[in-house]
C-alpha cells in the first residue's frame, strides 16, 4: 500500500540504532507497531517510545486496531513492526495490503530451531510464513538496510 | 573503505566487537586488539602495526582506531603508528559510536567525515532519564482514526 515503506518482523521491536538506520533508509516519518500485549501495556509503550528518535511520530496498536489505522490510507511514509508472521496473515486477511515483509529478528528460543543465521521459528511460525507466501507476499530476510535481502522460503522447507 | 580497529586494556574491545555482531548481525570487518595485562607496550604495538597491515592496500589506505581511555598504553600505541600510517583516533569508544562508524563506513566517507560523523553528540548516544513524574516526551503520537 502507499507509503507503506517497510514492513518488518522483529521481535525485539524498536531495537535503538538498527531501528535509527533503517528509519533513514526508508525515509520513514511514522512507525506502527502491531502487538496485541505491547498494545495493552502501557508502561511497555513509554519505553518503546524512548527507542526511538523524537521526530518519528508512533503508534501501537492492537491487531484490530490496526486494521482500522491502515485501511485508512497513510498520510506519510510509515514503517510497520510486528513481533511474528502471524499478525501480519491477520493484516493481510482483512483486507490491507502488503507486498513485502522483511524479517529481521527472531531470536532463539526453546520452541524455535535455526532458520538461517540469527532467525529462529518454530512449526506454527513456518505454517504462518508458508501462508504469506501463498497469498503472494515477498517474505525475505535482511537484519541491516545495507545487507542483501535473502528470500525466505528456501529455507522454510 | 576505511579500516576500523579497536583496541583496549584488557578484553573490552573484543566484547565491544561481539556487542557489535549481536546487534547489527556482523561484524564489518572490524578487529580487536587488546593489550593484555602484563603485556610490554612494545609487544602491543607490534600487534597493533600487524592489524593495520592487514588490511592496508596502498599507502592512501586510511584507518580509524577507537581506544577505551585517552592517553592510555593503547591510545599512546596507536599515535605513535600514525607516524607511518594514516591514522584517526578516538577514545572513550562506546557501542553506539561503532554502530554509526560501521552504518556510515560503506558510503565511501573520507576518514575526516568519518571521524566528525562518530564524535558528533548524536552519535554518542549517551542519554540520562530520571523517570520522574511529568517528565514526557514530545512526540507525536498516532491514533486509530487518524494518522499524520
Amino acid at each position: 500500500m502507499k507509503n507503506l515503506v517497510l514492513t518488518r518482523i522483529d521481535d525485539r521491536l524498536i531495537h535503538g540504532q538498527v531501528m535509527t538506520a533503517w528509519i533513514k533508509n526508508r525515509g520513514a516519518e511514522q512507525v506502527v507497531i502491531v502487538d496485541d500485549d505491547t498494545a495493552n501495556d502501557e508502561y511497555m509503550i513509554e519505553v518503546l517510545e524512548m527507542a526511538v528518535p523524537e521526530e518519528i511520530a508512533i503508534g501501537i496498536f492492537t491487531k484490530e486496531d490496526g486494521v482500522r489505522f491502515f485501511e485508512q490510507g497513510l498520510d506519510a511514509p510509515t514503517i510497520l513492526l510486528v513481533k511474528g508472521p502471524k499478525v501480519l496473515n491477520y493484516l493481510v486477511d482483512n483486507g490491507i495490503n502488503i507486498d513485502e515483509i522483511d524479517v529481521g529478528g527472531m531470536g532463539a528460543r526453546k520452541d524455535r530451531t535455526v532458520l538461517y543465521k540469527n532467525i529462529s521459528t518454530n512449526g506454527e511460525e513456518k505454517e504462518q510464513f508458508n501462508e504469506l507466501l501463498d497469498k503472494k507476499v515477498n517474505v525475505y530476510i535482511q537484519v541491516m538496510p545495507q545487507d542483501n535481502p535473502v528470500s525466505i522460503s528456501e529455507y522454510l522447507r | 573503505m576505511v579500516n576500523v580497529i579497536l583496541i583496549s586494556h584488557g578484553a573490552f574491545c573484543q566484547g565491544l566487537l561481539q556487542s557489535l555482531k549481536m546487534v547489527a548481525g556482523e561484524d564489518f570487518g572490524v578487529k580487536a586488539v587488546s593489550l593484555n595485562e602484563g603485556e610490554a607496550p612494545e609487544e602491543f604495538r607490534v600487534k597493533l602495526a600487524e592489524a593495520i597491515k592487514e588490511n592496508h592496500t596502498d599507502s592512501e589506505q586510511e584507518t580509524i582506531i577507537l581506544s577505551d581511555i585517552p592517553g592510555g598504553t593503547p591510545f599512546q600505541s596507536a599515535a605513535y603508528l600514525a607516524k607511518q600510517y594514516k591514522i584517526g583516533l578516538i577514545s572513550g569508544m562506546n557501542l553506539p559510536m561503532l554502530l554509526t562508524l560501521c552504518f556510515e563506513k560503506s558510503r565511501d566517507k573520507s576518514l575526516e567525515e568519518l571521524v566528525n560523523k562518530v564524535t558528533s553528540e548524536g552519535s554518542l548516544g549517551v542519554q540520562a532519564k530520571l523517570f520522574k513524574e511529568g517528565e514526557k516526551s514530545k512526540r507525536e503520537k498516532l491514533s486509530v482514526d487518524k494518522n499524520r
